[in-house]
């Protein structure tokens, strides 16, 4: 007992040198390209039961082709870096969907395919990078979607990943509550601008109250970035044009879509009359152009802000009513991206610098005027956000309730416990599918069923071998059975995504005619077959294409030398024959 | 005397110093990407990631990071969170998370304590009787049920069923107070859920440490001198025995002061409770190095003091011990 410190000490000093020599090792590499068969790892997202439970049934129905797979839950801290690295050979787990198609940019441009970018799956083709730049440069939406529709043709000839499906958005309200909208990502999203302006109790109540799972991480909307706070921000402060329920873009601040000259380089923005910030002060054309300046000159992490960084040059505030916006090049979806960015008042952000070391700052009241239906009032941390409803709204008679309280309530079945008993009246994200089913049998609630931004989907290192044949890739999306993955793995509570741009969620943009995998087991086998992939040992595993070939030349080995082998006994045997018969020949002559 | 508080403090200044360093690597070597878990949305471009990883300083080389670290620490500044966006972590810590775990732990285990220590005084008095059979079956039942698992039913049938108390939080959504003891009552009154729960789960534990310590101490020699002395057995139970089995409960206390702290977690979770535990929880979640990193600190300060002071109070209660 006397002399615990220095073996304490000596102790310690182990433990630290321990977690020093770990740190270079643990980014070691962890995937091993099969070299003998069709066998590998498949990583899914451990804490999420759909991508586990999806993954077990892909599994089971690459079987049947020949195909093992592993499924391998892992934690998202080791499975990004794994992507990062491309250290993978196939995964699957959900990605996510943007109110515009941004991401038929980000998952097939090679420009993305780098460590934490857009696409983890080392996908490289100039002529579809090609289509894709061209896209981003025309502003005429027709025309855009043409290109739009060859280039989901040309990711489905190329599968470099399969999409599975996109998850079920169900939402609970109790049964008073009416008026509002439900469209892609749910009544209550941060795609939806038209739920809470509209919403109404027909019992004449006058505050709702929505359970989040936690509070907004930050108030400012220069530097939101999940969903609760960008709901937040969406509300308080206002935007120049809004989606409609087929997120298409709808005047909103501004009287009507913008003008965008010719060469698709400059926007004209046309504002409502008589627009307030919170605080009276009225809003003009110079906010506009500063919020953007302001997005641009301090670099702002919020969600929106990439692309107008991107693509901001100027603005010019023509009158007090009209912004006129001037971009670096021209931009597909620019329309979409500056006009649902947040807009800041000038008279308060000029002075205020974009520290992102004081974002809570942003709910002194001060601070948190915003233009929106709603307005700040209080924050109680950890139990709740108070709005009030804008009574100056441009809007004229909207918002129809008059206080918005975000209340925060850490898990689920709580959650449902809270909105069935009237502690709540809906929750911020969608009813978690255990509770689906209770929600609907409580006669007090009404439940609504959409799509949800969240799609599943299986992707391959289209690198790594056997993944970078593109047959192997086809076969396994004829393999995989949509409808059962979705029924197995989400207990039915998702839509099967047949394209890359699916109708579900983007209806306008998706291509009707484009090439589908429909599931065909025997298709799969039968081009496996073709492309040399043959199970040679019998143990209902196919073995590599190069497994098979050195087979089959050893086989044209053995046999030329069993053939050589076979020459050699037939003359030897001719030879002793023509001998014997000789032999017999003298004998009888000497007889 | 003196001699054994030198030497103890200075042991204790040693673990504290070796504890900070441990501190740092350990939450590296986690793996972890805290821009990718802190930006939920899509729309987020590599440009803004980088400026993400240069906002967190994790740009830096891991030995200037280390520096940082130690300098910031020693003039008391622990950094700012990543998942809340640049809050400084000493004002996520010390503030009302921290004052809802301290109340909420405070009296739960004080409570459960008290109750613990009284009930297993008598039971291991009368030692297989029906009272002793009754407490040890109903302290493994509370001591071996999962706390989640309680508090939920807790939740379903005194909160939804009966009503009798509210399903999460700490106060009233949106309630007004005009004086302080009407907010302590409604505060109180959301208390009850989590700090039954609570005290439920640590009973069991103070309860059959305390008995079995004491049925240990009625073996030994001087229990039968105190008898032979004709002493009452009130005096013998409370004066001679109890002291004595105390002793563990001083070292168990010593460890257990954590969870002052550090909060439970479920329990935290089930009832909403804004406290650390919870804190805890979704700094892992989030790879929020800073945040983490702060709370060990402040926890091995704590360990370390408590543990400190438990020797000196050790040193009163056995006269024994002297180093």
């Amino acid at each position: 007992m006397k002399n615990k410190t220095p073996v304490g000490l000596a102790l310690f000093a182990l433990l630290l040198l321990s977690t020093l020599l770990a740190i270079p090792s643990s980014r070691a590499a962890w995937y091993t390209p099969p070299t003998e068969e069709l066998k590998f790892p498949m990583m899914v997202l451990g804490w999420d039961d759909w991508s586990v439970h999806s993954g077990e049934a892909i599994a089971e129905q690459l079987k049947n082709v020949g195909i093992a797979i592993e499924v391998v839950p892992t934690d998202d801290s080791a499975m990004y870096p794994r992507l990062y690295d491309r250290d993978y050979g196939i995964e699957e787990m959900s990605y996510g969907y943007s109110p515009y198609p941004s991401h038929m940019y980000y998952r097939f441009h090679s420009r993305e395919d780098c460590a934490q970018c857009g696409q983890d799956w080392s996908f490289r083709n100039a002529t579809v990078d090609a289509v894709i730049d061209e896209m981003l440069k025309t502003t005429d939406k027709e025309k855009a979607r043409e290109l739009m529709w060859k280039l989901e043709q040309m990711a489905a000839e190329n599968v470099p990943y399969i999409p599975l499906f996109v998850a079920d958005e169900y939402h609970a309200f109790r049964k008073e509550w009416t008026g509002y909208t439900v469209m892609p990502a749910g009544p209550l999203s941060a795609l939806n601008w038209l739920t809470m302006p509209n919403i109404y109790s027909t019992a004449g109540k006058k505050d709702f109250i929505i359970a989040f799972n936690n509070e907004p991480e930050t108030f400012s909307p220069m530097a939101a970035t999940t969903g609760r706070s960008l709901f937040y921000s969406m509300i308080v402060y206002d935007s120049l044009l809004a989606f409609d329920e087929n997120l298409v873009p709808i005047p909103w601040m501004a009287s009507e879509l913008p003008e965008v000259s010719s060469d698709g380089k400059t926007m004209t923005f046309r504002l409502n009359p008589n627009l307030k910030w919170h605080d009276g002060q009225p809003l003009t054309a110079r906010d506009i152009v500063f919020t953007f300046e302001y997005t641009v000159a301090q670099e702002a992490v919020g969600s929106n802000s990439g692309e107008i960084i991107k693509y901001f040059e100027s603005g010019e505030a023509v009158d007090d009513l009209t912004a006129a916006i001037h971009l670096k090049e021209p931009y597909v979806w620019a329309v979409e991206a500056f006009g649902t960015h947040y807009i800041i008042p000038e008279h308060i952000w000029k002075d205020l610098n974009y520290d992102w070391e004081q974002p809570l700052v942003q709910t002194s009241p001060n601070v948190a005027i915003g233009s929106g239906p709603f307005m700040f009032d209080s924050w109680i941390p950890g139990e709740y956000v108070k709005l009030v409803k804008n009574p100056n709204w441009w809007m004229t008679g909207h918002p129809l309730i008059d206080t918005l309280i975000f209340r925060k309530i850490d898990t689920e079945s709580a959650r449902i416990l809270a909105i069935q008993k009237g502690e709540a009246d809906t929750e911020r994200y969608s009813v978690e599918p255990a509770f689906v089913e209770q929600a609907k049998a409580n006669p007090d609630l009404v439940v609504t069923h959409t799509v949800d931004q969240w799609d599943y989907l299986v992707a391959f290192n289209n690198k790594s071998p056997p993944f970078d044949d593109i047959w192997v890739r086809k076969a396994i999306a004829y393999a995989i059975n949509k409808e059962e993955v979705v029924k197995r793995g989400a207990l039915g509570f998702g839509t099967v995504t047949e394209g890359y741009c699916p109708k579900s969620f983007y209806p306008f943009w998706s291509n009707p005619n484009v090439l589908t995998y429909p599931y065909d087991p025997e298709k799969a086998n039968q081009i496996l077959d073709e492309q040399g992939y043959l199970d040679i040992d019998g143990d209902g595993v196919r073995e590599l294409k190069s497994v098979v070939a050195e087979w089959e030349q050893q086989r044209q080995q053995e046999q030329q030398a069993l053939t050589t082998q076979y020459m050699v006994i037939a003359v030897i045997a001719v030879i002793v024959i023509i001998a014997a018969a000789y032999l017999v020949y003298r004998r009888r002559k000497k007889a | 005397m003196r001699d054994y508080l030198v030497k103890r403090g200075v042991s204790a200044l040693i673990t504290l110093a070796l504890a900070l360093v441990l501190n740092f690597f350990l939450f590296r070597i986690m793996p972890g990407d805290p821009t990718r878990t802190v930006v939920g949305d899509f729309r987020v471009t590599p440009e803004i990631k980088q400026a993400l990883v240069h906002q967190f300083g994790l740009d830096q080389p891991l030995w200037v990071q280390f520096v940082l670290y130690l300098q910031n620490l020693f003039v008391g500044n622990l950094g700012v969170s990543f998942q809340y966006r640049g809050t400084p972590v000493t004002s996520i810590i010390f503030g009302r998370r921290l004052f809802n775990t301290f109340i909420l732990m405070g009296s739960s285990m004080g409570v459960a304590l008290i109750i613990g220590v009284i009930i297993g005084t008598i039971a291991a008095w009368k030692r297989e009787s029906k009272f002793d059979i009754g407490a040890v079956v109903f302290s493994l039942v509370t001591y071996s049920m999962p706390v989640f698992w309680l508090g939920m039913m807790i939740i379903l049938v005194f909160g939804y069923y009966l009503d009798w108390i509210p399903i999460a939080g700490t106060i009233t959504v949106g309630m007004t107070y005009s004086n302080v003891f009407e907010y302590a009552a409604d505060y109180l009154y959301h208390m009850t859920g989590p700090f039954v729960t609570l005290t439920l789960s640590f009973l069991g534990f103070y309860f059959l440490i305390m008995r079995d310590s004491i049925l240990d101490v009625f073996t030994e020699d001087y229990m039968l001198t105190a008898k032979a002395k004709g002493l009452s057995d009130r005096k013998i139970l409370f004066r001679h025995a109890m002291r004595n089995a105390m002793l563990p409960m001083v070292s168990l206390l010593a460890v257990e002061v954590t969870y002052l702290f550090g909060g439970a977690t479920m329990t935290e979770t089930v009832f909403s409770w804004y406290g650390i535990g919870r804190l805890i929880y979704e700094a892992v979640v989030m790879a929020d190095y800073p945040v983490l990193q702060g709370i060990f600190v402040v926890m091995s300060v704590l360990v370390i003091t408590a543990n400190f002071c438990a020797d000196i109070v050790y040193a009163f209660l056995d006269p024994r011990i002297r180093y």
